[in-house]
């Protein structure tokens, strides 16, 4: 009698952890997915501790890779340095051209009284990690909401556009890159004028979606932001149009395929560009 | 309480070196994963329903340094835990292969419904099925790892 009341007792024991624990379970996950603003601050704390540390883990992990990419590489870095002189020179005569590009568009941007409405200057911010997360895109930057840097701004490397912050703690900051799989960017075609939507695809690359089957685009066309977001500015290099087919799926006939190559190697990132994304004309 | 802030503070520096290393290496499918054989040793060393609140803690830093959907990680390695806790209650995981095997059983639960929840399940189909394997060949390791720094059960019992 008494072993049956204990394994009467253990099995209504185990039932109620059982119940318990998965009470548990979709109550941290309620948290996390529907009252985000509960655990804000301690997201935001753990975003400026970890990137202290990651800052500390960097340090050893940027000296081996800085002896591989000079010892290792020379060869490759004499090749380089030959093919970049070559550029350099052919940039050089382009650069005039653009500098009187440049100087009459200022000359005329003023005449329309159309200037560029950026909050702050830009910030250089170094790369100190990236998303735990092998297949999202993103990076941890060692400037955050001390430096005036705040959830939506956006990160620049070179002439071309990276990605838009989407944590920000006093320290640090967590951004998301264009080619993560949930960032979304509104582009031209730089010759056609085409409108799409630039979607990351992962693995470094983008998709350019929602342009009409009867657009022109080739492969080598440049795309450039079109300001529609109202997040980045008109007119900054995105990518390079890498292929273009007929799309899949019910939408197939209406739109083409365009795999887009982002101009900055995303997988290289050690510097960025932080500002404040772009404000709506009436300047609020 | 020791235990728990040891495994916590063990899982925190882990996920600070993943995010570091992930910055710096160019084929990061194939990332170097210690957060899934931790889930799978505190399973081994901590029963329900204490040993449950480490991995969901873990699983909430583990979001606080990922862009995607908030509140999968909890969920992923809760899920992760239960299933491991449910096979060493039938069966002994003592030797390196089966410690292998049951990280390569709670890594691809994990796996699959972090791929689910950020809508990239075709990446499964070879680069996961890879870091998979990748991350139940180093489990051993892991694990000898985890039980030299002394990570022991919440619940007060040690690994058998």
């Amino acid at each position: 009698m008494a072993q049956r009341n204990n394994k009467r007792s253990l099995q209504r024991r185990t039932t109620v952890t059982l119940v318990l624990v998965l009470l548990l379970i979709f109550l941290v996950v309620g948290i996390r997915t529907k009252g985000g603003w509960i655990v804000a601050p301690a997201v935001r704390f753990i975003t400026d501790v970890s990137g202290a540390i990651e800052e500390v883990f960097d340090i050893p992990i940027q000296g081996l890779r800085h002896i591989y990419q000079r010892y290792l590489h020379l060869q490759e870095v004499a090749e380089e340095n030959v093919r970049l002189r070559l550029e350099i020179e052919k940039l050089k005569s382009e650069l005039v051209q653009y500098r009187e590009a440049q100087i009459e568009n200022i000359r005329l941007r003023k005449l329309l009284k159309l200037q560029e409405r950026w909050q702050l200057p830009p910030l250089v911010a170094h790369v100190v990690g990236a998303d735990v997360t092998p297949w999202l895109d993103s990076v941890v930057i060692d400037v955050g909401s001390k430096a005036g840097v705040k959830e939506g701004f956006i990160l620049l490397a070179g002439a071309g556009v990276v990605g838009q912050v989407v944590k920000s703690g006093l320290f640090y900051s967590q951004a998301m890159l264009i080619s993560d799989r949930n960032s979304a960017v509104a582009v031209i075609v730089q010759r056609s004028r085409a409108r799409g939507v630039l979607k990351g695809q992962g693995r470094g690359l983008c998709r350019l979606e929602y342009v009409a089957a009867g657009a022109d685009v080739r492969p080598g066309d440049v795309v450039i932001t079109s300001g529609l977001d109202g997040i980045f500015p008109k007119g900054l290099l995105v990518g390079t149009v890498v292929t273009v087919g007929r799309g899949n799926g019910a939408g197939g006939t209406l739109f083409k395929e365009v795999v887009v190559r982002p101009d900055v190697d995303l997988s290289k990132l050690e510097e960025v560009l932080v500002t404040a994304p772009k404000l709506p004309r009436n300047g609020k | 309480m020791r235990p728990f802030l040891r495994q916590i503070c063990l899982g925190f520096l882990l996920l600070c070196l993943n995010s570091a290393m992930a910055a710096s290496v160019p084929w990061r499918l194939l990332a170097v994963d210690g957060m899934t054989p931790l889930v799978a040793w505190m399973a081994t060393v901590s029963m329900l329903p204490e040993g449950i609140l480490p991995v969901m803690v873990l699983g909430m830093m583990a979001d606080a340094f990922s862009v995607g959907v908030g509140g999968v990680y909890p969920f992923a390695f809760s899920i992760g835990y239960l299933l491991a806790r449910y096979v060493l209650n039938n069966m002994s995981c003592s030797l390196w292969w089966q410690q292998s095997l049951l990280v390569l059983l709670v890594g691809g639960v994990i796996k699959v419904l972090l791929f689910i929840s950020s809508g990239s399940l075709e990446l499964l189909d070879v680069e996961g099925m890879l870091d998979l394997l990748l991350t139940a060949v180093l489990s051993p390791l892991w694990f000898r790892v985890f039980r030299s720094l002394a990570v022991r059960e919440v619940g007060g019992e040690e690994e058998a």
